[in-house]
């Protein structure tokens, strides 16, 4: 008696497990002309879309367009999770669709744009250009195009070029995608209300929660470069309570709470950011740095170094953020090295500002001063761009010029960079 | 229950251990750093899902119990999950058109604006949504309804009332009486819905698969239980009609469009509202207009359809209609479809050189009308009598108050539409193609009045 009523449970899970089966098992009671996938199944959801295309393609393996689609999902998947192994994924469903045959003899467009959006993960702009130049030329109403070409040509640091593209994205379809381009060329030109405005918008038209966390993590990125910290913080939150596995927001809460002077907190979101994505260990460091933490700013500068390494053994080395590391925490020279390739590749403010430190940080400031100067003056209201400067005017014994650089740098944002602010204002108090 | 040996007890804690083994490493590895990718480049969604401005389905049919009147349902904001709240664009319009001289230009539009009224949900549940999603979407909405007519806009409904999603007891509390609120008498005899709603559509899983064959995603299977946005009218015959006449003038053609303010960008370049969205016939944006040139057809107005050079061609050569005969094994009439012009572009009419002889819904039917624009609508004769018992293959089946003569809740259109495009009702077709007595329903029943369309799908169904 014992023993059976131990059995019980036991019993009761079997048997619960074969009505389960009767009912669902392929062939099952209730399966029969049902769709496919849980009553929970939404088209919005990116798991659930991604295994839902897979389905479809097991029983329709020639369908160039579902190829297409699930090459999208791949990519939307990769930039949500910063797991590089999604891009081949996407690559492999992209070229299968463009393999396949399709009604008018031509590749299918969808898997020729995000070819395109695919080149702009993998830093290949030039090819992005290439992608949706051709995609253009196919189907100049297919809107996502511009949206890789505006990527693409940001990138370039071919802002006019950019503008175009994105101006016939915003006259044929307003919406998320041409928003937050829009509020990125807004605020390159420094136009911070418009830009706010536009994200604000992007906000309201967020279709799921991860869209949403990108147009709230844009608003603090707004704020923070504008010199607020306590709103930048209140974006990145509400960025987080809709997805709290959203990187970016985590580390840019984590700079937040530094300016604010919660350390402990700041370290706390730092932690848990640079668990998930090794992007924001040199940042994470050089807060620990700053705060007197020696030994632990060198181990995220060896975990940097060894990401970086392995990038580079994969054949997609990451030279901006390599030269801006090298620049800072390693050999100028090799920084100056990586800049000066990828300046052959790409000529965004981004480069520009890092080619000009690094030639800084090597001591050919004269040579440095061009670079630094076309940052910060293509680059909107950013204080890194002018705080580097003014370290370049000072180098080159331009007192004046060197002290309306940095003070223009603080006022814009007084916490850009914990050693950097501190070391304008040393500078700053010592002319 | 107790341990009563000490061999079951070391099974368990043998047990345990595994366990505990397991969840270690699970623990362990899993927020393992991942090969993160290189990020030194600013990285935004490149496709969206825009749902707010898509319009999904569109209806037209003469009120079954208030015959003097047509009933226009459009759909907006798809695949809501229930006892989730969805807004509409504040920054859009979303307006129903009726061409009633067969011009392709609207003689009336009805315009529906949003506004944020404020967030009535108790905080205890906005806490809860909070971790799902977008805190800012659990705003309480209200709209504006004007009507343009004769050049002149008139608003008939200033702070209307938006039906929610049933949210259950805390947040809707009495959910009939707030649905029975967001139904509004218009001025001259009208009626509106504007809220959530089930979604109405449904489909029959083979037929679907068939004609949606090379097109991109969603597949839309049967019907989901999830919910859309429903913007409804009810509105006089005579309100509709040419000159007012509706016995002398009974064919309406009706589409929905969606415009969305834009951006000017560095201070230039226009901020003007652009049409994002359009439906008349279901499926014919998705089926007839080809892949590259889907999003333009959506910025189109059914007036510049005859001059332009894209939406009779397709009408006439539909790539789609290739893709399905040889899919489905079957063959497609050759081109020019000359049928599928009549059934979309200008309504059914012996007057024409149509193949498809019947008068059924065409503007030349008017008496005040003598030439007919090629113009994509969704054509309904308001003349067409109710029949006793209603057929869901429509004019297929001989119903011709069904689809494509308007298009009614009941009407399987996904079928209908395939059997089309495989020839009928103009030649032989392929009409076994799907069975009829496929299992292909309505998931919740429609109501007896207006709206009709079944209150929101909750979790309990």
């Amino acid at each position: 008696m014992n023993r059976v009523r131990r059995l019980l449970p036991l019993l009761g899970c079997v048997l619960l497990g074969c009505v389960l089966l009767t009912l669902y098992a392929p062939g099952g009671v209730l399966r029969r002309n049902e769709p496919p996938g849980p009553l929970a199944w939404s088209p919005f959801d990116l798991a659930g879309s991604i295994n839902d295309t897979q389905n479809r393609l097991r029983r329709h393996p020639d369908d160039a367009a579902v190829w297409a689609s699930l090459g999208d999902l791949y990519l939307e998947q990769a930039r949500r999770t910063a797991d590089a192994a999604y891009y081949a994924k996407a690559q492999g469903a992209f070229e299968r669709s463009l393999r396949l045959p399709t009604g008018d003899g031509e590749p299918y467009i969808d898997a020729v744009i995000g070819m395109g959006a695919l080149a702009n993960g993998r830093h290949d702009f030039a090819g992005a250009v290439r992608w949706g130049e051709r995609a253009r030329k196919a189907a100049p109403y297919r809107w996502p195009l511009y949206a890789v070409l505006t990527d693409a040509y940001l990138e370039l640091g071919e802002y006019e070029q950019a503008e175009s593209a994105l101006r016939r994205m915003l006259d044929g379809r307003p919406g998320l995608a041409s928003f937050t381009r829009a509020a990125r060329l807004e605020q390159l030109r420094g136009r911070i209300e418009p830009a706010r405005k536009l994200l604000h918008r992007a906000c309201e038209i967020a279709g799921d929660p991860g869209e949403y966390a990108f147009c709230q993590w844009q608003l603090g990125e707004l704020a923070w470069h504008d010199g607020d910290p306590r709103g930048a913080r209140t974006a990145y939150a509400q960025a987080l309570a809709a997805d709290p596995e959203h990187v970016p927001s985590r580390a840019g809460k984590a700079r937040a709470e530094a300016a604010l002077g919660r350390i402990d907190q700041a370290l706390r979101d730092y932690a848990t950011a640079v668990a998930r994505s090794p992007s924001y260990v040199v940042e994470y460091g050089e807060l620990l740095e700053h705060l007197g933490d020696r030994d632990g700013a060198r181990r995220q500068y060896a975990v940097f170094a060894a990401h970086s390494r392995l990038l580079s053994a994969s054949g997609k080395p990451d030279r901006l953020a390599a030269g801006v590391f090298e620049a800072d925490h390693g050999d100028p020279d090799v920084a100056v090295r990586h800049l000066r390739a990828e300046w052959q590749r790409r000529r965004s403010v981004e480069v520009a500002d890092a080619l000009g430190w690094a030639l800084h940080r090597a001591g050919r400031h004269a040579e440095a001063a061009a670079y630094a100067t076309r940052a910060d003056q293509a680059g909107g209201r950013n204080a890194l761009f002018a705080y580097h400067r003014g370290e370049i005017e000072h180098a080159l014994g331009r007192a004046s010029a060197a002290c309306a650089h940095l003070s223009r740098a603080l006022s814009i944002n007084p916490h850009f960079s914990p050693g950097g602010a501190a070391r304008a204002r040393a500078l700053l108090a010592a002319a | 229950m107790q341990l009563t040996s000490a061999r079951s007890r070391w099974a368990w804690i043998a047990a345990g251990g595994t366990a505990i083994a397991v969840l270690t490493t699970t623990v362990l590895l899993g927020p393992a750093m991942r090969q993160g990718t290189a990020t030194s480049h600013w990285d935004a969604p490149a496709t969206t899902v825009d749902k707010q401005i898509d319009a999904t389905d569109l209806y037209a049919f003469t009120s079954p119990e208030r015959q003097d009147t047509v009933t226009i349902v459009a759909n907006y904001i798809p695949f809501q999950a229930p006892h989730k709240p969805y807004q509409f664009d504040t920054g859009a319009r979303y307006e129903v058109h009726i061409d009633n001289a067969g011009t392709g230009r609207a003689a009336i539009t009805y315009r529906w604006t949003f506004a944020n009224k404020g967030l009535p949900v108790p905080s205890f549940i906005r806490k809860r949504e909070h971790q799902a999603g977008p805190l800012d979407k659990l705003v309480e909405q209200s709209y504006t309804l004007t009507r343009l007519r004769d050049g002149k806009w008139e608003t008939l409904v200033h702070d209307g009332y938006v039906a929610p999603t049933d949210m259950g007891g805390p947040a809707t509390p009495d959910y009939p009486s707030l649905r029975r609120k967001a139904v509004r008498d218009l001025p001259g005899g009208g009626k509106v819905f504007t809220g959530t709603a089930a979604d109405p559509f449904y489909s029959d899983n083979h037929a679907v698969s068939l004609l949606r064959f090379g097109l991109p995603f969603f597949p839309v299977k049967t019907g989901v239980p999830t919910n859309v946005s429903a913007l409804a009218l009810q509105l006089p015959k005579s309100e509709l009609a040419l000159r007012g006449d509706a016995a002398a003038n009974p064919v309406i053609g009706v589409w929905t469009t969606a415009s969305r303010k834009s951006s000017g960008l560095l201070g230039s370049g226009s901020d003007a509202y652009k049409q994002v969205s359009r439906l008349g016939n279901p499926n014919f944006n998705e089926v007839i207009i080809p892949l590259k040139q889907r999003d333009r057809f959506n910025g189109l107005r059914p007036e510049d359809d005859e001059s332009g050079k894209l939406v009779v061609p397709s009408t006439l050569d539909p790539d789609q209609a290739r893709v399905v005969a040889k899919q489905a094994k079957v063959s497609a009439p050759a081109a020019p479809r000359k049928d599928l012009e009549q059934i979309y572009l200008t309504g059914l009419t012996t007057r024409g050189d149509g193949p498809i002889r019947r008068d059924l819904n065409s503007h030349l039917l008017n008496r005040d009308v003598s030439r007919v624009a090629k113009a994509e609508e969704l054509r309904l004769n308001m003349s067409t009598p109710v029949p006793a018992t209603q057929d869901k293959y429509g004019l297929l089946k001989g119903d011709e108050q069904g689809y494509p003569n308007g298009r009614r809740l009941i009407d399987d259109v996904v079928t209908i539409n395939l059997r089309m495009l495989l020839g009928e009702p103009a030649g032989k077709g392929a009409p076994g193609l799907i069975a009829e007595d496929n299992p292909a329903f309505l998931l919740k029943p429609i109501t007896g009045s207006f709206p009709y369309l079944a209150p929101p799908v909750t979790a309990a169904g």
